[in-house]
Formats: C-alpha cells, structure tokens, sequence
C-alpha cells in the first residue's frame, strides 16, 4: 500500500491551557499539506514508510534554544473507538511511533487525550530518514504491533521544524488511515 | 621680630596664611578649573556646611594621581575646618586596620617563648633602648604615642626585610631612566635627585642589600600583571634572576614566566581569616569547605615544606649567616626552626597558627570553632599592638561605632605633627621646593605623552583584582575580553562601534582593547576595569605596557612631624591615573608596545 | 480550553529596593553556582541584573513584541529568544593555549572561541542621556516572578508546570515536560528557559529547598547591597505586606500583562538633571515616563511616597518605611517560617 493522505492542520483550538488555541489560532491552514504513507508487513513485524515535502529540514536542535526539529509520528487505536482527533481519550489509548529528525531512534508513544502523551523508548524498532530533494523519507522497521493487527489503521502527524512545529502545532491526517 | 641672633624676621599665624591661600578659591574659580557649574559648587558647599556629620570615604583608590596628596589634604582640610575629625560619624575613613597582636605570635621569633607586643619589640630593639624608652614615657618627655612610633618605625625600616614596587623599579637604572625622562620637567629637579637624596639622608631607607637579586619568589601577588611598565621591569630586573618561582592558586602572568609554580589552594579550600578595616569592624573567616585540588597546597603548608628543605640544605652545606637585605643577620639554618615555632606548629597546623593570631586583644573570646559556627564576628577592641595607633581610638570595645581618631580629639594627646595640632601647612623643604606648604591645585600632568583622552584606572567589578579575571563564568558577565569604556558621544566622533576593537596609543605604543560604549563615562576620559591579565590581550601585552606610573617625589620626604618613611603609612606609590592615550579604530594595523629604550 | 489554576493557601514573595542595586551580580552567581552550571543551562539565568535603559535579558524583554500577552493583557504569540542573539551563548574560552602561547613569537590570547553576539550584561552601564546633562541608568535585578497568573502555567499543553500549593512557587515537572518551550514563548519576563542538553524547560524554583527550612533564597541572602526582602504576602508583620500593601512602595514590573507578579520593586529615585549651563533642575535623571513604562502608573504614588518619607528623615523625624528600606537589622529582611520540608520525587 502506498497512498497519499492529505493532512489537515490540527485543530488549535482544542488545545489544553489558555495560550496554545489563542497564540496559534491562525494555523488553520496545514503546514504540510499532503503526505505518502506504505504500510507493509515486514520481517516479523511491519515496515511503515512516511514521505512528505519539507523544503527546508531542521535535523539539529543541539546547543539552541529556538530550533524544533522536523519529525513525524504514526498510531494505531488500541480500541476500536479511540479517537484519533484528541489523540486517544480515558481508556481509549492510541499508540504508535514517533521519529524526530534531532534523535537517532524511535520513541514508543501512547496517549489517552491530549497533553497526556508518553514517550519511551522503542525496543526492536530501526529507523532511516533520508532528505532528498525537499522531501523526508523516513522508514520504521517495526516488531510486532498488536494494536494495528487488530484494528489495521493508523493515523499520523508531521511537524515542520522550521515553522515552530511542534506538540500540538502539527499537520495531521484527517482521521484514520485503513491499513490493507 | 627679632630672633636670638638679631635677625628680623616676619611672623604670620598659619590661621592667616591660610586664609590669604584659599583667598583666590572662589566658586567661580572652582567652576573654571572643575568646569562644573557654580550652582553645583555652591550646593555641595552649602551641603557641607549644614551638615552636621560630614564624613570621607577615601580608600586606596584616592591615591592614584600624581597630585592625589593634595586632593587628601583639600578633604582633611575641608574636614578639619568643620571641625570633624575625630568625632563619631565622622571624618575621615581611609583605611585604618584593625590590628591583631597575635600575627606577632606567628612571626618568626629569635626570642622563644615571647608572644605578642613584647617579642616584636625584643626583635627590634634592644632592652637597653626599650629600658630608655620607658624612661622617656614615664618622665613625660615622650607620650606614649611618639615611643610606640619610634618603636615601630625603627622596626619597618631597620629590621622588617621589606621594600615596596617604586624602590624595585628605581633600583633599576634602565627603568629609573626611563621614568626620569617620563616625568622630565615636572619636579624643580630631576626624580632622581630626589630619590638619592632621600637615600642618603636615611629618609626613603631603600633595602640597603649588597647585591643584585638572584631568585624571584612570588605569593599572593602578581607583580608582571600588576606593576607599569612590565616591559622595564622584565628587561632590567626579571631577564636577570636566576630562578623564579610563583606559589599561587591561579595560573597567573607571572606564573607563566616562572621556573616554577607552586599551585596553592584555592578559597574555600583552605581556612584563613580577613581582617578588616575600620568602618567594618569584623573578623571574617573562611572554612574549608572541600579539599585542595589536586596536588595543591595551603600556603601555610607550602612555606613550612619549603622552609624546612632550605634548613635542611643548609645545615647540609653548613651556609653561613646572611645578611642579604642588609638588615641583619639571617640564618637559613634555624629558617624552619623559625617557621614552625621551635617545632611547635606541624605541616597541617593551619588553624593551630590561626589560633595564636586569636590570642589579640581584638579577637577576645573568639575560637575557631565559634568562628566556623558563625563566619564573622565582631572586634572586640581595636587592638594593642603597635599598629593599632592608626585607629587612635584608645576607648572603643567593640560595642557601637568604631570612631577613629578620638586619642587627639576626646583624649586632647597632641597629633602626631610638628606643631602637636591638625595642621594644613607643612613647611619641609621639599614641600617649599614644590609650593605645597599647603593643598592646592596643580593640573594632572599628561603622562605618556601629549594624547587626548585621560586614561583612568577603575577597580575591577568582576574579580577580586586578577584573581577570577579570566574565569568564563566572570568573562561572561562581560564580553570576554578586555575593555575600554568611553563615552558614546566619543566613539562617534572618532568612528568607535560598540565592541570593535580599538587602538590605544600613546608614547610607549599600543594595545588592542574592546570598545565599551558608557553613558557614565566623562568626554575625554576613558576608563579601564583593572586587573586583566596581560595574556588576555593580543600580544599578551596589556595597557599596563603604557603607562608609565608616576612617582611623587614629595612621598620620599622624611625627618619631618608626620611625613616619615613607613610601609603602609607614607611611601611612594605609583600613580597610574595621570596616564594619556589616544584612540582610534582597528583595522587590521599592527599594535605594540615600542622596544625597551637601552641605557 | 484554560485551566483552573487553585490560589495557594500561602504566596511566598520578594521585594527589591532598586535604589540599593549596586549592579555586582554577586545575586547572579549566587543561583548559577547553585542551580545552573549543567551543559544545557550554560546560557541560563535564573538571576540576572540587567542595566535599564537597555535591551535587557534576554535581549527585547522589555520590547512587548516578544512576550504572549498583549499590554491590555490578553495572550498574543510570543517569541522563543535566540541562543546568540538574545540570551547570548556561554562562549568557552582558549586559556591552554594562551598559555602555552608564553613563549612563542605568535601569542595567542584568551578569548571567546564563539562569535560573540550578545551576552546576560552585555550593554552594562550603557544607559541612556547625554554626560553631565542627564545621562543616566539603573540596575534591574531579575528572577521569576512567581504569578499569581502565570503565562507558562497557561501555556504549557501537558500541564507540566504548576503553582504550588504551600506557598505558591511556580515549578516545572520536567518529568512531564517535553521541551516544546510554549512556556519560554508565552511568559513577557522570559524567565523559563529551556535545557538544550536535556530538552526540557527549567525555571527559578525560589530556591524551593531553602525555603523549606526558613532561609531565604541564595539571591537574597548573598546579596550585599541588602535590597531583598522576603516572606509572605499575607503576613502583616512581615516585610512584603509592609512594603507592597501598606506603604505602597513596592509595585511589580509590567503589570500591563496581568499576571499577578509576585516579585516587587521599589522604583529608583535619582538627582537631577542638569540644564543647558550645567545648574540643577528639579527634574530626576531617570525620565518617570520610562519607569512607567516599566512599572505602570502606581510608580507615581510609589516615588512621592519615598520622597516624602525621605524628606522627613532629612528633617530628623522618624519614619518607619526609610528604617525598614535601610535594613539596619538585616535579619528584619527575611520573614520565613520553617516549615515541614516537602519529599519530592
């Protein structure tokens, strides 16, 4: 499967505390606007292929204070009602993966709603990000992920470092992604 | 009237004299010299005159021009006519210090068993002389003042093996050449008849040795950082030792041209006290809060390692007794025996050597252990060694304000001076030489050469002179070098960005500096924050290479009330604040200090 | 969607005498020995003391196009200050090699290996005004203000930061933190900053410990000038209350963004201009206008109370607000309480 998802602009609006949904109430319109997805069983596990345009990578964030790294993240419901907008909710988690571009690995991400994200670290996963020609390719070379073998969808979330992205501030799919 | 010998002569109270002085000083001519407005003069002198304490604050930093004597006298004037001295809450506050007789205590003693106030002066006179001077006390020919002064001044200039930076420089002839030809025409005769003069008449000593120094040992100083002229004193004097060795906590300058640094151990890793001057009447100790670094010592501990090695040696080569400052005999055979107390303080007796300097009358009650409780502690008398008469407060014990002088004022003994009074005429011959029997104006000469701008020296906000100068922490609260400050008004006029680097020149060369652009700063001033060390310059040559660091000959006058030699009471310093420079912007030219002049 | 933020049961509080800043940064180094001397806060200033007239520190704090409120107090985007060009970057320094440079004809001399940009004091002593005339400047030392509103709480999306209930210092959970700097954006005194080592926000914590045990903050206590006071807002007999609510003295740094600022300055006097021909006016040195831009209206009542109560020192009669700003008994500064000492973690 290799499908282009148009992405939305997250909503800031819903953004937990009183700055994010006013500062940023101007982001309406998505800083990515458009994203290639695969989603492939691999050896043992899955092979997720992100792809997108950024024309300017941000890939190092050391010894600044004001630079946000480019990164991408992808998860499946863990239920079949978690809903993907608040990035899960109370006992409807979502999990998945998150790549940014200033770190070597992954970081296993879950969350029940918004703000309440966890990040550790991947255990079994692989990752390589190539910037070609105003592009990111990243490729997540996963072990076994129970929730998309049982729900077969994802969602993801691109940041554009270099517009500020990031938490909340982020171009997303515009709901699930069905996964063949 | 007529003296015994027939002569007439015109006698004039020196009330009167004064007077006809300070006749021409009016408001008006004040403005003129100061260019501030009479306004201004007027309120500070109606400000004066209605005050009902008025005090000066004058510290080391008052000393620093050519003619800062007659700035001092022009205050203590002020003063005295307000009848303030001496008085509480006001006055003069310079910088009395508290004395602690029990440094005695840790002084080498020929005499064991002797402590305090009577092993200093059993080292220094004889009893014969100590039995006369009683005499004189109690038969009222001498107070007890004028015999405790003797004492003491016999003591500094012919027994303590000491000298100070003005005698080492003018020892040199190639740097008496070159500051003769600085302060050519700036004294009725050249600088160095005055200091020869001074010499043989006894009144500037010198340190009488018999040959040139060999070693340069250096603790607690940083002499190459520190002195004018470095580029004189490295080619006359350091170029020559044999040996130098720098015992320091910091890497410094001098340490970077020495045979040897002994590394001390830093603050905080070492106990040790601070005594203080008189308007903050507090003992200060410092803890140990870690251990040395590395294999850094106490200095306390270095000089007792080190002493004992030199007795070692000696005793080993059987070394005679020298007599190498020409003060007496000295022998490096008992050095350690001496050192140690007759062996009574070890290798780590820091805190037990800090003790005996807590055997003082101004320290009574005070340990070490309280001490560590508590960090400072109050004074509990001014003290009772011979030095303690620069407070000349007999009364005070601790409780309130610490007011000096009250021995002259509250107890009415006669000043220290010709006429036993507060006196504003001195008519030594030299000062009658220089038209200074009393304080007046004279303009600061331009040291250095004839450049626009006053280069004035400001003590550094940053460190604790170059102790921290160069520590990136410090340096970050700056901008990481070397600075200096001009007026804004200045740097436009002569093409100045905030934070270039400028050329400062003037008849010596020149150094690089940062520009620092400062609203405080006057137009045709610039300032410099002391104590950079000369690696923090390009060339590792700082502004010290230009100036020259006048010497007044007037401070190695003598045999006269209270102008007489002591260390630390009246000898020449080395006045940088007259120093002259020109600036300009750097673009890429060449900067240096010119060759050392040959003699 | 805001959140409730819970009024704590106490509010902690420090007040700063402005006329007595002598600008030594002896506060500055204080904290930073304490608290800031990892990697990632090199840069960092939990303290600092800035020279007013000036760009501040961060360089544009003052400048109300960098914070995330408006000046009616309403939230705007903020900006995330540059390592080089408003915080000014820790540079390292080459001392080996100047060193070891002694004797070779080429000296290499101890500077900066970074291009220098700016820095936390770098236009120190500057200030504004033409010598003698009216030149002037003063010292603005600066900590978090501990609001009562505070913008970082507000802004951060994981509700990492929070007032404490106790006494009300405001503290991040860099646990919870996840280094997206809305809080470093958001707050107009940029006294978040963020750990680029270990990627997450960090913040004067009021010396949290300290306080625990009835000692004032390092700040305060180290500082020689004695020109903090500290305790509680609500204890009359105390300092703060004394200064802040009764003698209206004491007023917060920009109170146009609304947050309840819990650090108070007492506004510098300064002498007069001088006119065209060098004589004194009756007018200070420091224009009253940029003291409001800085303090807001209140600094008018808070200057002609300090002057009247000068006034009548001068004349010799008693005035308890002078005796209390002159800290003859320093300890008097301090009013804290020990309390029961909190386990965290």
């Amino acid at each position: 499967m290799n499908r282009k998802i148009l992405l939305m602009s997250a909503p800031v609006a819903m953004q937990p505390g009183g700055y994010v949904p006013v500062a940023y109430a101007d982001r309406t319109t998505p800083v990515t606007a458009a994203a290639e997805i695969a989603v492939e069983p691999g050896s043992g596990g899955w092979r997720v292929t992100l792809a997108w345009a950024c024309p300017q990578p941000v890939r190092e964030t050391v010894r600044e204070t004001d630079r946000f790294a480019d990164a991408c993240a992808v998860f499946a419901p863990e239920a079949p009602e978690s809903p993907w907008m608040t990035m899960g909710a109370q006992g409807l988690a979502v999990q998945g993966f998150l790549w940014r571009a200033d770190r070597p690995g992954l970081w296993a991400i879950r969350a029940e709603g918004l703000g309440t994200m966890q990040r550790s670290a991947a255990t079994g996963t692989q990752v390589s990000a190539d910037w070609d020609n105003g592009r990111w390719r990243v490729v997540l070379s996963l072990p076994e992920w129970p929730a998309l073998a049982a729900q077969r969808r994802v969602a993801l979330a691109v940041w554009r470092g270099g517009a500020q992205e990031r938490a909340g501030l982020k171009s997303v799919s515009a709901g699930w992604v069905d996964v063949a | 009237m007529t003296l015994a010998d027939g002569r007439e002569v015109r006698v004039a109270p020196v009330g009167t004299l004064l007077k006809e002085h300070l006749e021409p000083w009016t408001f008006e001519h004040a403005a003129q010299v100061t260019g501030l407005h009479v306004e201004q003069i007027r309120l500070f002198a109606e400000g004066w005159a209605q005050a009902k304490r008025p005090m000066v604050l004058s510290s080391w930093g008052a000393n620093r021009y050519m003619h800062s004597d007659l700035m001092n006298r022009t205050k203590l004037l002020c003063l005295a006519l307000k009848g303030a001295l001496g008085r509480k809450g006001a006055g003069y506050q310079s910088t009395g210090w508290v004395d602690l007789d029990g440094f005695s205590n840790a002084m080498r003693m020929e005499k064991s068993g002797l402590r305090g106030r009577l092993a200093v002066l059993f080292s220094s006179i004889t009893p014969g002389e100590l039995f006369n001077s009683v005499l004189d006390v109690v038969r009222k020919r001498k107070t007890e003042l004028e015999a405790t002064l003797e004492g003491e001044t016999k003591y500094l200039n012919h027994k303590l093996c000491t000298t100070d930076v003005v005698e080492v420089n003018l020892k040199s002839p190639g740097y008496r050449a070159a500051l003769e030809r600085e302060q050519q025409g700036l004294s009725p005769r050249p600088l160095g008849a005055y200091y020869d003069e001074a010499h043989e008449k006894g009144w500037s000593p010198g340190l009488p040795r018999k040959g040139p120094p060999k070693v340069f040992f250096s603790g607690g100083a940083n002499l190459l950082r520190r002195n004018n002229l470095p580029q004189y004193l490295k080619a006359y004097q350091l170029d020559e030792m044999e040996l130098i060795v720098d015992v320091n906590p910091k890497f410094t300058f001098t340490g970077m041209h020495a045979d040897y640094i002994l590394p001390a151990a830093g603050w905080y890793e070492k106990p040790g006290i601070k005594y203080n001057v008189a308007h903050v009447p507090y003992l200060h100790y410092t803890d140990a809060a870690v251990p040395p670094l590395a294999e850094s010592k106490d200095e306390y501990e270095i000089y007792w390692l080190l002493s004992r090695e030199i007795e070692r040696l000696a005793k080993e080569r059987d070394l005679p007794v020298f007599d190498g400052c020409g003060r007496g005999p000295i022998d490096w055979k008992t050095l350690h025996q001496r050192y140690s107390n007759q062996g009574t303080l070890g290798q780590k007796d820091a805190e037990k050597l800090t003790e005996e300097i807590l055997r003082s009358g101004a320290t009574e009650g005070m340990t070490i252990q309280g001490l560590k409780q508590t960090g400072i502690a109050r004074y509990t008398s001014t003290g009772t060694d011979v030095a303690a008469t620069s407070l000349h407060n007999p009364d005070w014990k601790g409780e309130g304000v610490l007011t000096t002088l009250t021995r002259f004022t509250e107890h009415k003994e006669p000043w220290p001076t010709y006429s036993g009074r507060i006196t504003t005429f001195i008519d030594h011959p030299w000062f009658v030489e220089f038209r200074e029997q009393f304080a007046t104006h004279k303009t600061s000469p331009k040291a250095g050469g004839d450049h626009p701008f006053q280069f004035v020296s400001c003590h550094a906000r940053w460190s604790i002179h170059s102790t921290w100068r160069d520590t990136p922490m410090m340096l970050r609260l700056q901008r990481g070098e070397p600075q200096v400050w001009v007026n804004p008004g200045d740097a436009e006029r002569i093409g100045l960005e905030d934070y270039a680097y400028a050329e400062i020149f003037n008849d010596y060369g020149s150094v690089r500096m940062r520009v620092k652009l400062s609203g405080l700063v006057r137009p045709g001033v610039a300032y410099y924050y002391h104590a950079w060390e000369p690696h923090q310059f390009p060339n590792h040559e700082s502004y010290k290479w230009l100036i020259p660091g006048l010497v007044n000959p007037l401070h190695m006058a003598g045999d006269y009330g209270h102008i007489r030699h002591g260390m630390n009471r009246y000898q020449p310093g080395s006045a940088v604040q007259d120093t002259r420079i020109g600036i300009r912007p750097w673009t890429g030219q060449a900067t240096g200090a010119k060759p050392v002049v040959q003699v | 969607m805001r959140y409730d933020i819970p009024k704590p049961l106490r509010q902690v509080s420090m007040v700063l005498d402005l006329n007595k800043c002598l600008g030594c940064q002896t506060c500055t180094i204080a904290c930073k020995k304490l608290w800031n001397t990892d990697e990632g806060t090199d840069y960092s200033y939990w303290n600092s003391v800035e020279t007013l007239p000036g760009r501040g520190f961060p360089a544009g704090v003052h400048d109300p196009a960098t914070g995330g409120r408006t000046v009616e107090g309403g939230v705007r985007r903020g900006v995330v200050p540059n390592l080089d060009t408003a915080y000014g970057r820790a540079w390292t320094f080459n001392h080996e090699e100047a060193r070891a440079s002694a004797g070779a004809p080429d000296k290499i001399w101890i500077r900066p290996r970074e291009t220098v940009k700016w820095g936390p004091n770098f236009d120190e002593d500057q200030g504004q005004g033409d010598y003698p005339k009216d030149n002037h400047y003063f010292y603005l030392p600066r900590l978090c203000n501990h609001c009562t509103h505070p913008a970082c709480v507000d802004a951060c999306p994981r509700a990492a930061i929070a007032k404490r209930r106790e006494d009300g210092i405001v503290l991040v959970d860099q646990d919870r933190c996840h280094g997206y700097r809305f809080c470093v954006e958001a707050c107009p005194y940029k006294k978040v900053y963020y750990d680029h080592v270990r990627q997450v926000s960090t913040k004067c914590i009021f010396c949290l410990p300290r306080i625990e045990e009835g000692v004032a903050p390092a700040c305060a206590r180290q500082c020689p000038g004695r020109l903090r006071f500290v305790g509680y807002r609500d204890d009359e007999q105390g300092p703060i209350w004394k200064l802040v609510e009764k003698w209206k003295v004491a007023i917060p740094l920009h109170p146009e963004y609304g947050l309840g600022p819990n650090v108070f300055y007492v506004p510098p006097m300064s002498p007069p201009k001088l006119d065209a021909e060098g004589r004194p006016t009756g007018e200070p040195r420091i224009p009253v206008s940029y003291l409001e831009s800085l303090f807001g209206a209140a600094v008018h009542p808070a200057l002609e109370a300090l002057l009247a109560e000068r006034a009548r020192r001068r004349r010799g009669e008693a005035s308890e607000l002078m005796d209390l700003l002159i800290a003859y008994d320093w300890q008097q500064n301090f009013r804290l309480p020990p309390r029961q000492r909190e386990v965290l973690g």
